[in-house]
């Protein structure tokens, strides 16, 4: 992988500058989101407060991004909606992360039954339809961000875990790794010194992708209805609210769609460099 | 009438955007009537979730209930039958089951006024009960029981005759059926007494009967066709209409053909094919009507104004109908709302005329009860709250005082998009008042009806069912031994009412029994009337058959349909 | 061979984890199919006679292992909520879904390989900037906000295509082709985009190896390389990704059905979970996760036609 990249960088000498001039911009739109996140309550429009009969209108001076079905500021609920795409995004990650890649790291390196075992649960998870487990957990639990947050950081699991399981695998095959196994030396050691350096930098930069995928999922959940609940503002929300209006007032959906892809365009365009440019990733990786 | 209601207003609105509506909110009966004589129905059956298109009985118009008005292409002449040729219904839904006796919904009952008759028909104008498949229903001396005497020589679609023996059959599926037994409950026994009689027996007498067998308990269909059906009986239909069912793509079209030997000499089917389609999406069945790919469709309530303003300047045929409210139910067992007052102030925070102008184009008439103005049994003066801010937030700080906190609740609504911007709608007038709101939306149908049905929910939206007669709509809900009393209010002036209106065959004290129902109910507030509900069909010209005073809900008069010469 | 009989035992494996898991969240679902079957008018005491009659009141051990019983014999049971066959539901919409899935393949890879054939051939070149440049940024664009866009641009703007009208391919095949457009290629654009990159990397791999080495060495144009030499060997990753694309797809894809009104198998899952269709959503489940078994197992078998080294490395998954 870092190799194929790497050579991309060589094949495009002229790319670089320009790399640079996206990469910050990337970077200030991912900031600018974190800062909006955090400051949110501070801005002076409610999202919440609905002008019924300033219903769907266009966008105007003061109110740049136009009025929703409800007569509410869409800027304000684009603002707010930040929030949620930010921390269901930093917690799913968190539980495939976590989760996946303990799962990975176990199954290729006891391989064997384990290795068996554990790839067979992580197929099942990936044959798994994803809509009955979205839909059976919310009529369950309840529509929230918790619910929403396990169901994609479950669906991130078997991802996660194929990396590490990958990364393990060509890890253990080395001789200093077999050599440690053979004379008896403890796992946790091994795994922890040899293997992990192996794993982690991989982990790291596809959790980056993840992040940028989770947005994705949690968007078209909402879409679908079964997203975190409606007294929450989300983007996918505020998106479907939108969907049936596309003829009369298509700044309903359009805005907050043009908002969440290119946040998700910002974080994919971030971790390819982070993993093209092999600066950091490569680091953590060759360590 | 008041000018603001409930929450149900709203709730009425978006439940026609919502595609689900149509399953909700049928109103019609299967053969409703036409001025020939289609069978009319209406049923008794029983609530409906307010949005759920698989989830809904139906019911069947009221007599009376609703308020029809067309507006039809000023130059027409009355029109001249074409010879034959084929129309195509862009309908909301698919038929969840053809059984009259499950839970059908307004597809369904599309379907049932094509293909299949009912005992008695309702007379277009007057609403009143008359014999169809039935040539004479005599009521007993004692008043406990009805005499059935059939017409001869009518057979069903495969041929087996219809006879009293039928007709005992098709009754006592009702009254085993899980889901419409309540509709017949006062029937004890059929007694068949000769191949084109029957008696039905009743434990009590019962003015509503005649109204009842209009409506799906009245369908007539095979009973050798039961037989044969098995497990697939909802997925067809062996009835004695005028059409029979053709072909059933799922999802994509049903075909119904004509019955050559329709036993109607003087209505025989006009058309060589009915088509429907089912489109959920309201803008998308407006779409297909426009690409010409549907003759005739339901109108979203969105698009109500515009197809009107094309009706009346001649580009369509479009006819429109003031049908049932829908409403919201309280949980009177629960706080908040076991307080009398804090149901009254809910309704006086709710701005219901705004909700229509802003949310329904204006489309949308504030229901002040069950029944709209123009059915019989309509109440001008019921004593509903009307908008009153300030009181709703006097009312509110004054329990907050007694009890410490402010009222707080759930309400319970579907998550379509319409329900959902009157929800949020609705959130922020009550939440303005001091109430403490939290929605509950849900996809999942099931649940919110679940939760209905076990009383695990503060307010939930809900939508009354049009019913044939006051007595089953009204003693269901609202007696408190009613079998579909779900927001379990109890009034004994109520109940003594409703106990009267059942039995009393006589109209006036019916209806002033009745109007004291209706008031005790709207001062009470067991739950909101909203807007009543108003759903349109549209039809291209040349499109004949659906006329004003003919159609009460949803449902197209499919048997009455034909083309025209001109147009 | 040993491999394959592993992959084979896992393979099944997968199905029976699939099919209890999907059995046990619906057995935490409020409310069962008789609440669906009786709908509103329902009273508690009706709704037990119901669950009896169903017998959803055994163990479930029990329900499930008769559910396993029947599948095997190929009864998925009838569906609760509209009373047919559950085999016959899952047959209408398997050529919804398959027409969709097949033809967004289609359109992906008819886009996907030329553009990064192209680009590897030249990397670096104005193509290859744009071309990189275009499929990010349709690979970052969510598949709801593309077909927003095409709907609003194409079907409400335009009028060109419908935005919501399906058409059986055996009734009326220009229709039906005209209705499954939109759809196919908001489904495709976004997995065009990662093909691109995906064969575009492995090409460039594969450029610098030593058979490619000798045929340029042989004065064959650089882009003649890639096509005829290149193409073949660099298709691994591809393989894989298409394949478990595919696989996902079958079960419908929920987003693009609900925005099209396409009756397919996504469309029917969201139907059937809220309606408690307990026998439909198992069905469902176990066509899906048996599509995705035997796509696994087509990849494999593609990887040793592809490469026959393969087989010695782990298997992807």
């Amino acid at each position: 992988m870092f190799r194929r990249q790497a050579e991309e960088g060589r094949a495009e000498p002229r790319a670089r500058s320009d790399r640079g001039v996206l990469f910050r911009l990337a970077l200030a739109w991912l900031a600018l989101l974190v800062v909006v996140a955090v400051l949110a309550p501070l801005w002076p429009t409610d999202p919440d407060r609905g002008h019924l009969l300033r219903r769907l209108e266009g966008p105007g001076w003061r109110h740049p991004f136009g009025f929703d079905g409800n007569g509410r500021d869409i800027l304000a609920r684009v603002l707010h909606g930040a929030r949620v795409s930010l921390i269901v995004g930093t917690l799913a990650v968190a539980i495939g992360l976590g989760i996946g890649g303990a799962l990975g790291l176990v199954a290729g390196y006891f391989r064997r039954r384990v290795d068996t075992l554990i790839v067979t649960v992580l197929d099942s998870m990936l044959a798994f339809p994803a809509l009955v487990l979205a839909v059976a957990v919310t009529a369950i639990r309840g529509q929230s961000v918790t619910t929403v947050t396990a169901v994609i950081g479950v669906l991130m699991v078997p991802l996660f875990a194929r990396i590490a399981r990958a990364g393990t695998l060509a890890a253990v095959e080395r001789d200093y790794v077999i050599a440690a196994r053979t004379l008896g030396g403890r796992s946790s050691r091994i795994v922890r010194q040899e293997i992990l350096p192996n794993v982690v930098g991989p982990l790291i930069v596809f959790a980056l992708l993840a992040f940028g995928i989770v947005i994705l999922i949690e968007g078209a959940l909402s879409f679908i209805g079964v997203g975190v609940s409606v007294d929450t503002v989300s983007w996918g929300g505020i998106i479907a609210g939108g969907q049936g209006r596309l003829r009369e007032a298509p700044h309903v959906s359009l805005f907050p769609a043009a908002v969440l892809s290119l946040t998700i365009l910002a974080v994919n365009y971030v971790g390819d460099t982070l993993r093209g440019g092999g600066s950091v990733s490569v680091r953590i990786g060759a360590r | 009438m008041s000018r603001r209601q409930g929450a149900i207003l709203i709730l009425a609105l978006s439940l026609v955007l919502s595609a689900v509506v149509a399953c909700s909110s049928d109103d019609d009966a299967p053969g409703e009537a036409t001025p020939s004589g289609g069978s009319v129905g209406s049923s008794v059956n029983t609530a409906a979730p307010v949005t759920d298109p698989g989830a809904a009985t139906t019911a069947p118009a009221t007599p009376g209930d609703d308020t029809t008005a067309a507006t039809e292409s000023p130059t027409t002449a009355p029109p001249e039958v074409a010879d034959g040729g084929s129309i195509t219904l862009g309908l909301s839904s698919e038929p969840n089951t053809l059984d009259p006796t499950g839970a059908v919904n307004s597809a369904a009952l599309t379907v049932f006024n094509a293909v299949a008759d009912t005992l008695m028909r309702r007379e277009p104008v007057t609403d009143e009960p008359l014999p169809h498949l039935a040539e004479s229903l005599t009521e007993s001396a004692d008043r406990l029981s009805w005499t059935i005497v059939l017409r001869e020589g009518i057979v069903f679609h495969d041929g087996t005759p219809l006879d009293a023996e039928a007709v005992r059959f098709n009754i006592e599926r009702h009254r085993t059926s899980l889901v419409t037994a309540t509709l017949v409950a006062p029937i004890i026994e059929i007694e068949v007494v000769d191949t084109t009689t029957a008696i039905l027996r009743l434990d009590a007498p019962w003015v509503a009967l005649p109204a009842v067998l209009a409506a799906p308990p009245g369908i007539m269909i095979s009973p050798a066709s039961v037989a044969e059906l098995g497990d697939d009986l909802p997925n067809n239909l062996v009835g004695t209409g005028p059409y029979r069912l053709g072909e059933w793509d799922r999802e994509v079209s049903i075909t119904l053909v004509p019955n050559l030997e329709f036993w109607d000499l003087d209505h025989p089917p006009l058309l060589d094919e009915i088509v429907m389609r089912p489109i959920s999406d309201d803008a998308g069945r407006r779409a297909a009507f426009e690409a010409e790919e549907v003759d005739c469709f339901n109108v979203g309530q969105p698009d109500i104004t515009t197809l009107r303003e094309l009706g009346e300047e001649g580009h369509i045929r479009f006819v429109e109908v003031v049908g049932i409210p829908i409403m919201n139910l309280f949980n009177n067992a629960r706080a908040p709302f076991d307080d009398p007052r804090m149901r009254r102030a809910l309704v006086e925070a709710t701005d219901s005329q705004t909700l229509v102008d802003a949310l329904a184009g204006g489309t949308g008439v504030i229901a002040n009860g069950p029944f709209p103005p123009s059915s019989p049994w309509h109440v001008p003066d019921t004593g509903y709250p009307t908008f009153d801010p300030e009181n709703a937030r006097r009312l509110v700080d004054e329990y907050t005082e007694e009890t410490g906190s402010s009222p707080s609740f759930t309400y319970q609504t579907p998550s379509s998009d319409s329900l959902l911007e009157l929800a949020t709608a609705l959130e922020q007038m009550w939440e303005d008042v001091g109430f403490d709101v939290t929605l509950d939306t849900a996809l999942d149908q099931t649940t919110l009806i679940l939760n209905v049905i076990t009383g695990n929910y503060d307010m939930s939206i809900w939508q009354l069912q049009d019913f044939a007669d006051p007595d089953v709509l009204l003693y269901n809900y609202f007696h408190s031994t009613g079998s579909l009393n779900f927001e379990k209010y109890a009034s004994a002036t109520v109940d003594a009412a409703l106990e009267e209106g059942r039995v009393n065959p006589d109209l006036e004290r019916r209806q002033e029994v009745y109007a004291e129902a209706i008031r005790g109910i709207a001062t009470d507030v067991p739950v909101t009337f909203g807007t009543f509900l108003i759903t349109g069909l549209a039809c291209v010209n040349g499109v004949a058959g659906i006329d004003p005073g003919t159609i009460h809900g949803l449902q197209f008069p499919a048997r009455d349909m034909f083309r025209t010469v001109t147009g | 061979m040993a491999f394959w009989r592993r992959r084979i035992l896992s393979l099944v494996g997968v199905l029976a984890l699939v099919s209890l898991g999907s059995y046990l969240l619906l057995d935490l679902l409020p409310g069962g199919p008789e609440v669906a079957i009786l709908g509103p008018t329902a009273d508690p005491e009706r709704l037990a006679q119901v669950r009896s009659d169903l017998r959803l009141d055994d163990p479930f051990l029990t329900r499930y292992g008769r559910w396993v019983n029947d599948a095997v014999h190929g009864d998925l049971g009838r569906s609760y909520d509209k009373n047919r066959p559950v085999v016959d539901m899952v047959r209408e919409r398997v050529p919804v879904t398959l027409e969709l899935v097949l033809l967004a393949q289609i359109l992906a890879l008819t886009i996907a390989i030329p553009v990064a054939a192209m680009g590897a051939a030249r990397p670096g070149s104005l193509f290859d900037r744009i071309a990189g440049g275009a499929s990010f940024v349709f690979l970052s664009i969510p598949g709801f906000v593309i077909g927003i866009v095409l709907v609003l641009l194409l079907a409400v703007k335009l009028d060109v295509f419908p935005a919501s009208e399906y058409t059986r391919l055996g009734d009326d095949i220009s229709r039906n082709l005209h209705s499954m457009v939109l759809p196919a290629f908001t489904l495709a654009i976004g997995q065009a985009a990662i093909y691109t990159r995906v064969l575009r990397a492995d090409l460039l791999d594969t450029m610098e190896q030593d058979f490619i080495a000798a045929a340029r060495g042989r004065g064959l144009p650089r882009r003649r390389v890639v096509f005829r030499h290149a193409l073949r060997p660099s298709s691994l990753t591809l393989v894989t990704l298409v394949g478990l694309n595919f696989g996902t797809l079958l079960g419908g894809s929920v987003v693009i059905e609900r925005l099209f009104s396409l009756p397919g198998m996504g469309k029917l899952m969201l139907d059937a979970i809220p309606a408690r269709d307990f026998t439909v959503v198992q069905g469902v489940t176990l066509f899906v996760a048996v599509a995705f078994v035997i796509v696994n197992l087509l990849v494999d078998v593609l990887y040793s036609a592809l490469d026959p080294r393969i087989r010695r490395v782990p298997p992807p998954g």
